[in-house]
């Protein structure tokens, strides 16, 4: 099992993906790029990375709504983090790469335990 | 009409003539020397059409018509400029006397107020401003050609599938 950190941003790589399909001016391109990179680290690798696709409609209008609960962090209340993390599953259902991009970058980790 | 004693005494001889006012005939010349000694503002356009020599016989009617084509000359427009200019430079030392005579009769109604104008120009009141300089920065086409490199990389690296480019008359979009 990886951290939820790790399980919301890989939501946010299929959100990233599915802006890099629009059209926009190439420094903005190579900035939603460059988030990419940002990424990744010892757990979420490029491989990792590289293996989530874009969201769909339906993935991106709930997270849309998810957005609307803000960065709050009082800790009583979810937060737009909290709830990607929560309904990952969710969010795997419509994006079945999240889950192949969760079960390798989990892998690692059973191999050792 | 009552015109201030600074004005009266500055005779048209003591202002210098620049080029504006050499290109003019000495009517034109006359002209708009007239419109600055013009005693009225209403009718100084025929004031100064008459002082300046035009037309002696023609009606008050004709007269206003010329006026009113010499002040739309283009020349004239410059002379007027020009002298009145020439005029602001030449009544500064009657400004400063005129200040000067009110600094030594302190019983004057404006002293206070002409000593404050007089010590903001002596030592003017220091005030900071934070001046905020905006601009664009421009990618070179070495910075361009690396951007690109950059964005097929990171494309690659992360298996991002880029929209087709547009075509234009059937020829890759830049």
């Amino acid at each position: 099992m990886i951290s939820m950190g790790h399980t919301y941003t890989l939501v946010m790589a299929s959100v990233t993906k599915r802006a890099l399909q629009g059209e926009m001016p190439t420094e903005m391109r190579l900035m939603f790029l460059d988030h990419l990179e940002k990424m990744t680290d010892g757990t979420l690798t490029p491989a990792v990375i590289s293996m989530v696709e874009p969201i769909d409609d339906k993935g991106y209008e709930l997270y849309q709504e998810a957005a609307k609960l803000g960065y709050g962090r009082d800790g009583r209340s979810p937060n737009f983090f909290t709830v990607l993390h929560q309904k990952f599953d969710v969010f795997a259902a419509l994006n079945p790469s999240l889950q192949r991009a969760y079960d390798e970058a989990c892998r690692p980790w059973r191999r050792s335990a | 009409m009552a015109r201030s004693n600074a004005a009266s005494t500055l005779a048209a001889g003591e202002v210098p003539e620049g080029p504006a006012m050499a290109a003019l005939t000495e009517k034109q010349r006359r002209y708009v020397l007239a419109l600055f000694d013009a005693p009225r503002k209403h009718g100084s356009g025929v004031f100064a059409v008459k002082a300046a020599g035009y037309g002696p016989t023609s009606s008050r009617h004709t007269l206003s018509q010329l006026a009113y084509q010499l002040n739309n000359d283009p020349k004239i427009q410059l002379a007027i400029t020009e002298v009145s200019q020439n005029y602001l430079c030449a009544l500064g030392p009657y400004a400063v006397r005129a200040v000067k005579r009110i600094l030594d009769d302190p019983k004057h109604r404006e002293h206070g107020r002409i000593i404050g104008i007089v010590m903001d120009r002596v030592s003017p009141v220091q005030s900071t401003a934070v001046v905020k300089v905006q601009g664009e920065v421009k990618i070179s086409a070495a910075d361009a050609a690396y951007t690109m490199q950059r964005i097929e990389e990171l494309c690659s690296k992360f298996a991002v599938a880029l929209p087709r480019p547009k075509i234009i008359d059937h020829e890759a979009a830049p």
